[in-house]
């Protein structure tokens, strides 16, 4: 922090202590953190949920829940006010006026029953002026600065009447509304798309270019941190595990922790379906710390002396790192760090032979074949709700999955990748189209003759909170598809859930417990077993690793690869994450609004993508590389209804390069370039 | 006191436990399950039939045994045999009888042959709470108009929460025109006026019939129900969209099999929080109908009647005092248990911020 040292911090936290009051006894959710941030800069906290960075921030605004939450120590000052011990009315002047806060949520952040502006009005009224009418014409001025057109109307409109982005665009407005000092961001763009995320993110760059404030921006997205930040704090179990500039954090990172979270990600420059490095365990409880250094039952470098608490120890003269083998560490070498990586290089051949099996041969008969498949969900209206328009969610996809194989479905939300999922499978009655499975056609089907069929075709679920019964045991959940298809008996039925959980890597203990118990991770391998029960052919995952952290994101793809090399699986890879989706995937199709506008191999996809769509996308993506922090191609505005999707290409009214042509004419998927590369529009880019 | 609460979910166990902590209302569920059990007795603890009669060598337990006529123990009558008078016959011999702590039956006359007229509380006879204007025991009538009035309520719950919860549950579930339909017929039903159907029935009802619990507890169940079907109509709806359900659904689950299964369980320890305020409900109910006198027909003991003959005869207060206590004992009582519950099982914890 050369720059930083010259001029006072505007925020620094000294030695904060936060402990919540729970069933469990007193728990110390921050311990000891510190970090100071200079007038215009930003500073990232990233860290796995749990680490303690939203109650950081929760700290520093004194928004703590009431009556568990509390300060018990350290200082938070603000040019050199201590927060901590200012009253209730004094921090009230403060929040809103010097500090801003924008939430993860910007539908739970907006009052539904207020209009835009005069939310954004009464920021105004409790800190600058007590004329209203100067509060709105105010508001509206702010409300163009955030980029939002016509911000005159838009005032008048209520929050669900605004796009996910504008919504997102209006928190920040309020945040920024009185010119604070310091601007705190928790997780701002975790709930947008990606295409959202980079317009959101340019906006915070440019206001933040214009208004000088400090940004404290927290986040799991090592991406994000890469594409933002000045500096960095390394959040690990309540305490910080290491510190320093974002360069020095990414080229040299000093904390086994650190070096493990950038080593689990998945990135596009990867090889594909290699086995992922991980990090070993999840976070310990709160309840549940060890003594010494938090991190060591996950670290590969342990010793005895890591049951001693670790000294915050300076590599250099910004860079702290609080870890005991620092000095020991090899230097990193880019994406083989880890302990692990002996066995990842034993698993990497066998992954390349397992896929093109199929392609290589007489081109065998291909287990699914999805043709001309529409769901078209009536919308209804009038006093007589007669159907009067059809949401297009899924507007004729044409798409074919091989024995063995993984097909990637990418696309924002609200492209219909989750419906088409959840058509194959059946949970929706597709409209149109053919769905043929093993040469029978699914969608004529009904419930009684559909079961035989479910053997083969299963599905894992993005929420594993949601999708397990949390009235029934684990073994119950795991057992119940053989219940179903009346497998065996209850002897072998109780042996085939041992072995399954084992499969996936649970204790068998697990059998006996209940969902609650386990942590989001172990959920969805409870998930992944039900799924692998009936030894399946084909399995729809819908966005199944985008509810967990990094690390156990990359454990639960590696166990999804592991099982579709030992059970010859067919995969249909549903995600917005395009990076997570290549490393998996053989085959991509990039979705929007219910068709298919790019259908090639990943590898393909990635280095030559064709359509603008893709092009956007992966651009969008914030890579973890401060180094390169590339040139974005941001998308405007949103992605349109399904029930009125514009004219000719529907992608028209985002493209830029779009054409009259474009509005008049619906492209076709045609062929292009390599072989197997189909893509829907008119030009060559 | 130590519950042992097998094989259940550790969650609904800690539900019980933060139940059990909530002192107020678990000292009223000990205080209401004691009511309860005495009531379930109570041919012991009240009753005109002795509880063992020493007669002639042999043992005697005539409390749930067939009727002794008077000559049985060597009285000169046919007809049922009054165990006071035969506790005064014996007295000096080698027989004996033993006499329940209150030895009055709730529907028999205490002073045959004198004048109709309450009597205040006399507890050399063992009439702890007086009689009422036909001469019988009040505390007798009020323990077995307990008994009535919870067999009632137990039944009403039964009845209302099985019709309620099977078609609020597939009203939820199968949705569109049956939901649509259903809920049109329950919109109409409910505007049917309750109290002028029962004065009806009470005044078609064949003199051989007559009016009964069964019949009365029919009438009310018919026009309760329907409250419940909102509740699991909406909790249906809401389950059914989960992803738990969907699971269930690829793996080809049959339609009961979901709703039996995986949804019920999910919605009904919601459920559990609305019984004791139907309880409370259906008892006061029972009262009020009695009270007007469009419930169980005389002699039942209920409190009902008592109230009322309380509240003409205002100069015996004994009798609106006890029959007003005990309601509003038992009321309160089953209105704390049901706060009680209803803490317990809430999810959120009180929270507020600065």
């Amino acid at each position: 922090m050369p720059e930083s040292a010259a001029t006072p911090p505007v925020l620094e936290v000294r030695d904060l202590v936060t402990t919540f009051d729970t069933d469990a006894g007193r728990l110390t959710a921050v311990d000891g953190v510190s970090f100071a941030v200079g007038r215009g800069r930003t500073l990232g906290i990233v860290g796995e949920s749990g680490c303690g960075k939203s109650v950081t921030a929760l700290s520093i605004m004194r928004l703590l829940p009431q009556p568990m939450g509390r300060i018990q120590g350290g200082q938070v000052l603000l040019d050199g006010v201590d927060l901590t011990q200012l009253s209730p009315a004094e921090m009230q002047r403060i929040r809103g006026d010097r500090m801003g806060m924008i939430f993860q949520e910007p539908m739970t952040a907006l009052n539904p029953v207020h209009t835009i502006g005069r939310q954004l009005s009464e920021v105004f009224l409790l800190h600058r002026t007590r004329d209203k009418r100067e509060a709105l014409r105010l508001s509206v001025e702010m409300l163009a600065k955030v980029g939002i057109p016509s911000p005159e109307i838009r005032a008048g409109e209520y929050p669900h009447q605004l796009s996910g982005g504008m919504r997102q665009r209006v928190v920040i407005a309020m945040a920024l509304a009185c010119r604070p000092d310091v601007v705190i961001a928790d997780e701002p763009t975790t709930a947008l798309d990606v295409t959202i995320q980079a317009q959101i993110l340019e906006l915070m760059q440019s206001l933040q270019h214009e208004l000088g404030m400090a940004i404290v921006l927290i986040t799991h997205d090592l991406g994000v941190i890469a594409d933002m930040c000045d500096d960095v704090v390394v959040m690990y179990a309540g305490r910080i595990a290491e510190a320093g500039p974002v360069q020095r954090i990414f080229a040299a990172p000093s904390h086994p922790y650190t070096r493990g979270l950038l080593n689990s990600i998945p990135r596009l420059t990867n090889p594909r379906k290699q086995r992922l490095n991980t990090i070993e365990g999840m976070v310990p409880s709160l309840a549940d710390l060890p003594t010494g250094c938090r991190f060591q039952n996950r670290c590969p470098w342990r010793t005895e002396i890591c049951a001693t608490q670790p000294p915050l120890i300076h590599v250099d003269e910004a860079h702290t790192v609080a870890c005991h083998h620092t000095k020991d560490l090899p230097p990193p070498v880019d994406e083989s760090v880890n302990a692990h990586q002996a066995r990842a290089d034993a698993a990497a051949p066998q992954a390349a032979v397992a896929v093109p099996a199929a392609a290589a041969g007489s081109t065998p008969a291909p287990l699914l074949d999805v043709q001309d498949l529409c769901m078209h969900f009536p919308v209804k209206e009038g006093i007589f709700q007669r159907a009067k328009h059809a949401c297009r969610a899924v507007d004729g996809i044409n798409l074919t999955v091989m024995p063995g194989e993984t097909i990637g479905l990418v696309g924002e939300s609200g492209c219909g990748k989750s419906t088409l999922g959840k058509c194959i499978v059946r949970l929706n009655h597709p409209t149109a189209g053919r769905l043929i499975f093993e040469g029978t056609d699914l969608v004529p089907l009904r419930q009684r003759t559909l079961k035989p069929h479910r053997r083969h075709l299963q599905m894992i679920f993005q929420d594993p909170v949601e999708s397990l019964n949390a009235r029934h045991t684990v073994g119950d959940i795991i057992a119940e598809p053989l219940v179903i298809h009346r497998l065996g008996d209850a002897a072998w039925r109780h042996r085939r859930v041992h072995e399954l959980l084992a499969k996936v890597g649970l204790p068998a203990n697990a059998a006996e417990r209940y969902p609650f118990e386990f942590s989001g991770g172990q959920r969805q391998r409870i998930g992944i077993a039900r799924a692998i029960a009936l030894e399946p052919k084909l399995i729809v995952c819908d966005e199944p690793v985008s509810a967990l952290d990094v690390s156990i994101q990359s454990q639960v793809l590696n166990l999804l690869l592991e099982l579709q090399r030992e059970m010859g699986l067919s995969y249909l890879f549903i995600a917005h994450n395009l990076a997570v989706v290549k490393h998996v995937s053989d085959r991509i199709a990039i979705m929007y609004l219910g068709r298919i506008v790019e259908f090639a191999s990943a590898d393909v996809i990635y280095r030559n993508p064709r359509h603008p769509y893709t092009r956007a996308l992966i651009s969008a993506i914030p890579q973890p590389d401060p180094l390169h922090r590339q040139q974005r191609i941001v998308l405007q505005g949103d992605v349109p209804s399904p029930i009125h999707p514009p004219s000719g290409c529907t992608f028209h009214t985002r493209c830029p390069h779009a054409t009259d042509r474009c509005r008049r004419e619906t492209p076709v998927l045609r062929s292009a370039g390599d072989t197997g590369h189909q893509v829907s529009c008119h030009y060559d880019l | 006191m130590k519950l042992r609460l097998p094989h259940l979910n550790p969650l609904t166990r800690k539900k019980f436990r933060r139940f059990r902590q909530i002192r107020r209302g678990y000292v009223a569920f000990l205080i209401l399950s004691g009511l309860v059990v005495l009531s379930l007795v109570a041919e012991l603890l009240v009753n005109n039939r002795a509880l063992v009669v020493r007669y002639e060598g042999q043992w005697f337990f005539p409390t749930y045994g067939a009727i002794h006529t008077g000559r049985d123990f060597g009285l000169p009558y046919e007809y049922e045999v009054n165990y006071r008078d035969l506790k005064a016959a014996f007295a000096g011999t080698d027989h004996w009888v033993l006499l329940p702590p209150v030895p009055y039956n709730p529907i028999e006359n205490c002073y045959r042959g004198e004048t109709f007229r309450p009597r205040p509380p006399d507890w050399a006879k063992g009439h702890y709470l007086g009689t009422d204007q036909i001469n019988r025991d009040i505390l007798a009538r009020l323990l077995y108009g307990f008994r009535n009035a919870l067999i009632f309520s137990s039944c009403f719950i039964g009845l209302t929460y099985l019709i309620g919860i099977t078609l609020g549950c597939l009203m939820g579930y199968f949705g569109g025109w049956f939901d649509l339909l259903v809920q049109r017929l329950i919109e109409i039903w409910s505007n049917i006026p309750f109290l002028f159907v029962v004065i009806i029935v009470a005044s078609v009802i064949p003199t051989g019939i007559g009016m009964n619990l069964w019949i009365l507890l029919g009438i009310v169940v018919l026009f309760s129900w329907t409250s419940m079907t909102y509740y699991m109509r909406s909790a249906t709806y809401r389950e059914k969209a989960r992803d738990y359900v969907h699971a269930a659904q690829v793996l080809g689950a049959s339609t009961p099999r979901i709703i039996f299964l995986h949804i019920l369980p999910n919605t009904l320890s919601t459920l559990v929080t609305f019984i004791p305020f139907t309880v409370a409900g259906a008892i006061s109910a029972l009262t009020a109908l009695d009270f007007l006198g469009f419930g169980l027909p005389p002699p039942t003991p209920s409190w009902g009647e008592l109230l009322r003959q309380g509240t003409s005869n205002l100069s015996a207060p004994w009798i609106v005092a006890s029959a007003f206590s005990a309601l509003v004992i038992v009321l309160m009582l089953v209105t704390f248990i049901g706060e009680a519950i209803r803490e317990a099982f809430d999810p959120k914890k009180f929270t507020t911020y600065q």
